[in-house]
């Protein structure tokens, strides 16, 4: 149990998320579920089996490197949480 | 309207363009229904009737001689739309609005479409039950009690329930596919390339799809004719002249040669189910095709390689929202990495949380080439089982999901039993191949039961042409939940 929560908490910080108690021994619990029902796969033997990294295997195609303006400074601003000018707003980087 | 409102999209389309009907009355009629029914379904996170209204009075003005001329949808909340919310379903994105329109947003607008709004989703399209929406489920119009499936939920339910005459969905594992099975419609994902993802909010890039939820196998044929063909701005649309979609409706598929693979109807599906699939069977032999039970013996590692997969990928394209540039900010956080960290956390669902915390365990040092690389290499071996098939078969048939509509709640404490209802979906989703449900039957208690018909690589014309076959020499398509009769008699006492 203590391992599963070790574990959790290692990659909540990797993923940048704060669980509470609750919430991380739920979480701790359900992926520890489902990274055991995981383990099954490594009943298949894959010695000599490249990896698939999508669906369809199709050559993509190749296209001039162009500069698009489909949008503006103003509109790509719209929807920042915080913003000054034309810029965006952070809290301090270096305390 | 009640008699137009029904009729095949090309026949709306046809009287729209020929100025026998008012786009104006088609929009007026469905926001009128969407006030109806909506209030018990809860299709839709966002209703543009303002302008909806809008266009529909330009449409009429102008006149105009698209494909889908007038015809009312509405599109799921995951497809970014110029000057509306897209959420995804998050509190992440509540406030979200685009700067650009998706390329199939853009492309129904051409062919003459009248947006109506933003339908609910699984947030960010994870989940199979709608429940995972931040802001509220929706509801089966077949009985409201039960889910629409998911994630695109709100897509199918919509189209069920007669508030849209279609709708857009999206795909990773099954979310077109499973809650079109669920709410008694048709549902289509095509082969990963064929439809620009360009706009639609990224949750795992190998496998994500658009594609349509529509009343007839028609019907999806003339949508995906609108929105099929390459893209300049998607990196993987794939360089290829959409044929007719339409014209391949002939309703002979005698000679044809179809799969029936033992494994999807073996331990774990519902006996109404696979009574079903078996029926369907018997339809096809006696329109003229060829059926044999075949093997895909890789089957049963498809739920456990997607979820690897499907969670790395969104753990890392999830990556994005840490309250910088757009989407949710937390207040009064004391630096920079508190900031992403508590964003994070107060605007994530649990589900979501589930899968990045999954995905990033499977990405994470010393596990990458244990999981990750291992489930890409599954991947390749369950592509190889249809491809073996597809050797031999034209079409694969199956169910869509192991089970009709569940009841709300059922399974939302135990996520890997929500996962293991996606059985049936994922394997195509990792093939990369076209699968479209469709109805087929209903189980004991009447919920609609959904056949899946999958085709090779970009041979969406015989998965039409053969899922057309079939609901045409039945009536499953025919059957309406009665929420929409009781609409249906109010509008007619009216």
């Amino acid at each position: 149990m203590h391992e599963q929560t070790d574990v959790a908490s290692h990659v909540a910080a990797l993923a940048l998320l704060h669980l509470d108690a609750q919430r991380h021994a739920a979480l701790a619990q359900q992926l520890h579920e489902i990274v055991q029902y995981a383990h099954k796969l490594y009943e298949v033997d894959v010695a000599h089996v490249d990896p698939m990294s999508h669906g369809v295997v199709a050559a993509v195609p190749w296209r001039t490197d162009t500069c698009a303006r489909d949008t503006t400074v103003e509109q790509l601003l719209h929807s920042a949480p915080a913003r000054e000018g034309t810029f965006y707003v952070v809290p301090p980087v270096i305390e | 309207m009640g008699h137009i409102w029904d009729a095949p999209l090309a026949h709306i389309a046809r009287s729209v363009r020929q100025k026998e009907l008012s786009v104006t009355e088609l929009v007026a009629h469905a926001l009128a229904r969407i006030d109806t029914v909506d209030r018990r379904v809860r299709a839709f996170l966002t209703v543009d009737g303002d302008g909806a209204l809008a266009r529909a009075r330009l449409l009429d003005a102008q006149g105009t001689d698209g494909v889908l001329a007038g015809l009312p949808m509405a599109i799921k909340d995951n497809i970014s739309t110029r000057g509306i919310k897209t959420t995804c379903a998050s509190k992440m994105l509540e406030h979200f609005v685009p700067a650009y329109d998706a390329t199939v947003v853009a492309r129904l607008a051409d062919a003459g479409t009248v947006l109506l709004g933003k339908l609910n989703m699984d947030e960010f399209a994870m989940g199979g039950s709608n429940e995972n929406s931040a802001f509220f489920p929706t509801h089966n119009p077949w009985d409201v009690t039960c889910v629409p499936g998911g994630s695109s939920g709100g897509s199918a339910a919509a189209v069920a329930a007669g508030e849209v005459l279609f709708a857009l969905g999206s795909d990773t594992g099954g979310s077109i596919r499973q809650p079109a099975a669920y709410c008694g419609v048709v549902g289509l994902k095509p082969t990963y390339g064929l439809i620009s993802r360009y706009g639609l909010v990224s949750f795992a890039s190998s496998l994500d799809v658009i594609g349509p939820l529509t009343r007839t196998v028609e019907d999806a044929a003339l949508v995906l004719g609108v929105l099929a063909g390459h893209d300049a701005r998607d990196a993987t649309s794939a360089s290829i002249t959409p044929p007719s979609y339409v014209e391949a409706l002939t309703g002979d598929i005698r000679g044809v040669r179809i799969a029936l693979p033992r494994e999807y109807v073996a331990e774990g599906i519902d006996p109404d189910v696979r009574d079903a699939v078996f029926a369907a069977r018997a339809v096809f032999e006696r329109l003229g095709a060829h059926i044999d039970e075949v093997s895909m013996p890789h089957n049963e590692y498809a739920v456990a390689t997607y979820y690897i997969v499907a969670s790395s990928e969104a753990s890392s394209n999830l990556a994005r929202y840490d309250g910088v540039r757009y989407g949710m900010r937390v207040d009064d956080a004391q630096g920079l990495q508190d900031m992403y960290t508590r964003t994070r956390s107060v605007a994530f669902g649990e589900e979501v949380q589930r899968r990045i915390m999954l995905g990033t365990y499977a990405l994470s040092s010393g596990f990458e080439r244990a999981f990750y690389g291992q489930a890409q290499k599954v991947r390749t071996l369950i592509a190889q089982d249809f491809r073996a098939v597809f050797d031999q078969y034209d079409i694969i048939i199956g169910p869509t999901a192991p089970t009709a509509a569940f009841a709300m709640g059922a399974h939302t404490s135990d996520p890997l039993t929500m996962y293991l209802n996606d059985t049936y979906s994922i394997p195509m989703s990792l093939a990369g191949v076209p699968a479209l449900s469709l109805p087929c039957g209903a189980d004991a208690r009447g919920m609609p039961v959904g056949l899946q018909v999958i085709g090779k690589p970009f041979a969406e014309v015989d998965v039409l042409r053969v899922a057309h076959a079939f609901e045409q020499a039945t009536t499953h398509h025919l059957r309406r939940p009665a929420l929409r009769d009781a609409y249906a008699a109010k509008e007619a006492d009216a």
